[in-house]
């Protein structure tokens, strides 16, 4: 493969591939052997054309035809059924469109537009309400940070639901992205003995609060397992997930050292009056069951120059938002003239998100 | 002489209008006072957020160093001021009448009474002025200036950054709280409260059904 000229992020595979190739059974360093014509089937596919111009043997081709065919049979009797009405026929449409849609990460601005109004119109047709639906791109000269104030922070949890609310988590089974870590004063940052589940009035004598949630790392260990790149760190560094490319594998889960994943278990829950209809497509839209989830500092929020819902929620001012790339920004002030630290910093994945006291 | 009733007629109107404002105006400021009772007196927050309060406030510019940005103005959040409303003579010329019970409701919880009392900070000659330590009056919309007498630390960090709340979003120019946002000055220590959540399912997973 052409290694210039694609999108995504491969294991370098072809040089061992090379190497196979240069000590196979004919002897040859080029042509005449079959396994010599790997290397010419290799350019570029996209979307589509992963599926439809993909060569293919005669057994595989028979595979795919039956399953198209099986598909097609479904669409069609649903699509130009004479019973069938114009909604459901419309849905049938849209949803044949979604399903072969390509990753979030390579479409055109177009296409982003179009899945934009197939998945309003969808959610229009499914809940008979409307939600404004943003494919906003990360602004210029913007990276995103955060600081946390350990001395500040008292427990209140005001962030949590406010998190929840702002990002239609499911309610059923309580998801929050935001866990407040009650810590005994002197016992060192020992998660094991902490407790994130407290009730009982705060802030608690001789204990401090710590908050912890995806913190964005710039060397993301979670985007390099994915199997299926359906999480990427964005220009702005923001970590998003495409929820409509995630397989539900839970490899980022396993892979995040700071428990900042989630997964849906069950197909996620928000009553109708409760759900925020400013969303964005990598962020609060309505999940599906088997995705992964997560913060995303709320980029239907924060891409607007909004503070994320965290922030706003706080009332001590514990949290401190910002542009890493202004130095002018409050962040900024914090990071150079407080003793700010990282959770796990020899991991290497470079958080960016610090904790700092006063 | 045909000039006189439209004079009459206009200053009356003139009048009207300013009634009309004033009324307008108490019963905004009525409102807001009683929104932030009741956020007072709720379990859940007894902190108050100038955010959840909606109130329209104007900002004033704050310049100390090469650091300069916004904060809300004070004044218009009193629910008393102008003070001089009351206070038209010194405080002195006060004490000795019934107007000693007013403010009861204020019991200053701020430091010992051996370093400061009411006077420490309001200008018994002036009462629509704050003032320093050594007498220079204040402006109550500057009130941070009085702050920063003994409270340097928080206040180097609320110049940088680092302390008080920033409001309504990350892009320049930069909108903070100042000092009396969230710390009363007679009583700036902050009560404890209850969370606002509790996780049961988290509680049933860990524990086993």
């Amino acid at each position: 493969m052409d290694s210039e000229n694609k999108k995504w992020f491969s294991i370098p595979l072809s040089k061992i591939k090379e190497q196979v190739k240069a000590s196979c059974n004919c002897g040859k360093t080029s042509g005449g052997c079959s396994s010599h014509q790997e290397a010419e089937k290799d350019k570029r596919k996209d979307g589509f054309e992963q599926i439809f111009n993909a060569s293919m043997d005669r057994r595989n081709a028979f595979k795919q035809l039956s399953t198209s065919l099986l598909l097609g049979v479904g669409a069609l009797s649903s699509s130009c059924s004479l019973t069938a009405d114009n909604e459901t026929k419309e849905k049938a449409q849209l949803n044949w469109e979604e399903q072969f849609k390509g990753n979030y990460k390579l479409m055109t601005p177009a296409e982003k537009k179009e899945t934009v109004e197939r998945l309003v119109r969808l959610h229009q047709l499914e809940t008979a309400s409307n939600v404004q639906l943003s494919s906003e791109d990360a602004q210029a000269d913007v990276l995103f940070g955060y600081a946390f104030n350990i001395s500040k922070c008292q427990g209140y949890m005001d962030c949590v639901n406010a998190c929840v609310k702002e990002n239609n988590q499911d309610r059923n089974s309580q998801m929050q992205y935001i866990r407040i870590h009650e810590m005994k004063e002197g016992a060192g940052f020992n998660f094991n003995e902490s407790d994130d589940n407290y009730y009982h009035e705060v802030p608690a004598e001789g204990h401090f609060y710590m908050g912890t949630q995806c913190f964005h790392c710039e060397n993301p260990p979670c985007v390099d397992v994915c199997p299926v790149q359906a999480t990427w760190k964005e220009p702005d560094g923001i970590v998003v997930i495409d929820y409509d490319w995630c397989v539900g594998c839970r490899y980022c889960m396993a892979a995040c050292p700071y428990d900042g994943r989630r997964f849906n278990w069950s197909t996620p829950k928000v009553s109708a009056s409760e759900v925020n209809k400013k969303q964005h497509y990598l962020g609060n839209r309505m999940r599906k069951k088997g995705v992964m989830e997560k913060c995303t500092f709320c980029i239907q929020r924060s891409r607007k120059g909004m503070n994320p819902a965290c922030v706003e929620a706080c009332p001590t001012g514990a949290r401190i938002f910002g542009n890493l790339l202004d130095p002018n920004s409050a962040l900024r002030w914090v990071l150079e003239h407080k003793k700010v630290f990282r959770l796990k910093e020899d991991l290497g994945t470079a958080p960016k998100f610090w904790y700092f006291m006063d | 002489m045909k000039q006189q009733p439209r004079h009459a007629i206009l200053i009356l109107l003139v009048a009207l209008l300013i009634c009309c404002e004033k009324t307008e105006d108490n019963a905004a400021y009525s409102k807001i006072s009683k929104q932030v009772w009741e956020k007072r007196n709720s379990p859940q927050q007894s902190l108050i957020s100038i955010d959840s309060l909606a109130i329209q406030f104007s900002l004033i510019q704050v310049g100390e160093g090469h650091k300069s940005f916004l904060i809300p103005d004070r004044k218009s959040q009193l629910n008393s001021y102008a003070c001089s409303e009351c206070h038209r003579h010194p405080l002195p010329a006060f004490e000795e009448t019934i107007h000693k019970k007013a403010h009861w409701n204020i019991v200053l919880q701020h430091a010992k009474k051996s370093t400061m009392d009411c006077r420490t900070c309001h200008d018994s000659k002036s009462m629509n002025h704050l003032k320093s330590l050594t007498g220079v009056g204040i402006d109550f919309d500057r009130s941070y200036q009085l702050c920063r007498q003994c409270h340097f630390p928080q206040f180097k960090d609320w110049i940088g950054g680092a302390h008080g709340k920033q409001l309504e979003g990350w892009k320049p120019p930069r909108r903070s709280m100042t000092c009396t946002n969230c710390h009363s000055p007679h009583k700036p220590s902050i009560e404890k409260r209850w969370p606002a959540r509790f996780n049961t399912q988290k509680e049933v997973e860990r524990k086993g059904k």
